[in-house]
């Protein structure tokens, strides 16, 4: 591989090497978890007496895998990759980095066994008992140091976007994990009454708004300037945008708990700063599709740049949803139905999930110097992804309203089990879809990894 | 009671962004925002050859089975639709 002298030619990306495997992996796991609980949305007593694979406990293993599992370490992987590149320096430590990896493996684990074996603190988000907060907390501490590490090791001196990103995610999802889950609270994982759930939801938007949607915005402002061959349209917006966003969405997390009986004060708050997150949202997206404006060709012919480019556009997508659904009155139908499986969905996997993706088969060319182990699988996964969330998004939203409007209209339940019926099937048969795409796209990752024919080039 | 903890938490995070916003003011963080934009492209792109390696008989065996869960997802909604 051809080195900038300024780079170090040594680093191997280890660290990075070993989320993607841990992304790709789990992915499959996560799925598969995911397409079994909507059979039983179908076919509710297919696992009837079997206690691990009941609904209630697959639901949060599912959730818990795709989020910790598939998602954040895939974000992760492409995080271990530009940190150092962007500050033209090795990563700190790759053995620290190692540990972390396996530090994180172990902690997925033993949420699969003990979510199943009915181990559960009940809080969604928040479901894994102590000693896994203990190891995910000490796992992001782990990533923390060896970020900030690189950082006063560095040689460039100001730091790229991506980099503010990256840091700003790790820094606060440590933070905001151990209050969400209160953990010190051993026992109960919880606070009691209306704090608990104010305190919970505080951390549950921000999963998504300071550990996701960073980390994929990160990835965004590094590969889409290379694959477009053109630099970012506006660092200065892009600062702009972060610091917007480290401001208002630490705000929002009330906005699932509008039909709660908390301060109204606090819902006011909750419910303006989602609409204001369109300024966070627009500075990102503009200076993203800006950069590639005149650039679509140079998108569609790199797999990575392809599938974060649709994420991006699932961004936008998932946020107008968003803004609006945090309106009172759009929310009386929208709440508590699959309308907001639908958003869940388009916003982890179609939004946050396809960068992960993309970051994954940007990077693994460069560090192993090898083409990936196959474009057409990549491709193929592609497609999937998309017809399948696209697809997931279609009929949630459908059945979701089916559901609202029967609620606000005083209908009995089991009337309006037989209308959603359909759209049920049709969701795991997309589901089905996804988690074959996460077979081959697992195979396709570790023999790209691993054994992977392709010549040096 | 847990408002005041509450409020020390919101405080300590207020006081952490302003000293980090600071601290990146002074570093020149905010300056030479024209160099800043091509900070992703400094990387002389390995020229990676576009070319997939997979032999034959394993893409094929995952194109089949993809089809197959195609398939399998069409007759899951048949099935439930039609045979019940
Ligand atoms: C402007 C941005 C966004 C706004 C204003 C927003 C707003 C909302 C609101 C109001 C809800 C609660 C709906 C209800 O319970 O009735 C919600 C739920 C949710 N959002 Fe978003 N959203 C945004 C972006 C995102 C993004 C980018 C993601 C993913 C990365 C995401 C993932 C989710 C998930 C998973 C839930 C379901 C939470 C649950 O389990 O109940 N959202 N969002
Ligand atoms: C095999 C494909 C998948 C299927 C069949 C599936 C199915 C499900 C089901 C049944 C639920 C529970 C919803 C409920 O409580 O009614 C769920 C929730 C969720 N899934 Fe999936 N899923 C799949 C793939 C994914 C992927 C790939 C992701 C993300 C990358 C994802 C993210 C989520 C999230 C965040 C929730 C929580 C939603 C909420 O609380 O409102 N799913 N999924």
């Amino acid at each position: 591989m051809p080195e900038n002298p300024t780079r170090p030619a040594t680093a191997a990306y280890l660290t990075a090497r070993g989320f993607c495997l841990t992304s790709a992996a789990w992915m499959m796991m996560a799925t598969l978890v995911g397409f079994i609980a909507a059979l039983e949305l179908v076919a509710p007593d297919l696992t009837a007496n079997i206690s691990w694979l009941l609904f209630s406990r697959l639901r949060p293993i599912h959730v818990n895998l795709v989020l910790f599992g598939f998602v954040t370490p895939g974000l992760l992987a492409g995080a271990f990759y530009f940190v150092p590149r962007l500050l033209r320096t090795e990563l700190y430590s790759e053995k620290l980095g190692i540990v972390t990896v396996i530090l994180w493996n172990m902690a997925l684990v033993a949420t699969m066994v003990t979510l199943a074996a009915g181990l559960t603190q009940g809080r969604e988000y928040a479901e894994m008992i102590w000693p896994i907060d203990a190891g995910i907390v000490t796992a992001f501490c782990l990533i923390f140091f060896n970020f900030i590490m690189t950082v006063k090791h560095r040689n460039e001196k100001i730091l790229y976007v991506s980099v503010w990103y990256a840091l700003a995610a790790v820094a606060l999802t440590t933070c905001t994990y151990c209050l969400g889950n209160v953990v010190w609270k051993p026992d109960s994982g919880s606070l009691t009454g209306i704090p608990d759930a104010i305190l919970l939801w505080f951390y549950g938007h921000n999963v998504f708004g300071l550990l996701l949607t960073p980390l994929s915005a990160a990835a965004a402002y590094y590969i889409i300037p290379q694959v477009c061959r053109s630099p970012l349209y506006s660092h200065t917006l892009s600062l702009l945008g972060f610091w917007s966003l480290i401001v208002i969405y630490t705000h929002i997390g009330t906005h699932h708990l509008l039909q709660v009986p908390v301060p109204t004060w606090l819902k006011v708050v909750a419910i303006v700063d989602s609409i204001a997150m369109v300024i966070p949202v627009m500075a990102f997206l503009i200076n993203i599709w800006y950069t590639a404006r005149g650039k679509l060709g140079l998108i569609h012919g790199d797999i990575g740049g392809k599938f974060i480019f649709t994420g991006t556009i699932m961004y936008f997508i998932v946020s107008i949803l968003g803004s609006l659904m945090a309106l009172p009155d759009v929310q009386r139908v929208t709440h508590f139905n699959h309308w907001v499986v639908g958003h869940a969905h388009i916003g982890v996997l179609g939004f946050s999930g396809m960068i992960a993706l993309g970051g994954l088969y940007f990077i693994i060319p460069r560090i192993t110097g090898k083409p990936l182990f196959s474009l057409f699988l990549a491709d193929l996964q592609y497609w999937m992804i998309l017809i399948g969330v696209s697809g997931f998004a279609i009929v949630l939203t459908i059945s979701g309203l089916i559901q609202g409007h029967a609620w606000l209209n005083g209908e009995t339940v089991y009337r309006v089990l037989s209308e959603i019926h359909i759209y049920n099937i049709i969701r795991a048969a997309l589901g089905l879809l996804i988690f074959l795409s996460a077979v081959s796209g697992f195979y396709n990752i570790f023999r790209s990894v691993f054994s992977n024919p392709g010549e040096n080039p | 009671m847990y408002y005041p903890y509450f409020l020390a938490y919101i405080l300590t995070g207020v006081f952490i962004g302003i000293a980090v916003f600071l601290w990146a003011l002074k570093n020149g963080q905010f300056s030479d925002q024209q160099r800043a934009r091509f900070l992703a492209l400094e990387e002389v792109r390995p020229e990676v050859a576009a070319t997939s390696h997979g032999s034959g008989f394993q893409l094929y065996f995952i194109f089949y089975l993809a089809l197959a869960g195609v398939a399998a997802s069409f007759a899951l909604v048949g099935y439930a639709l039609f045979f019940q």
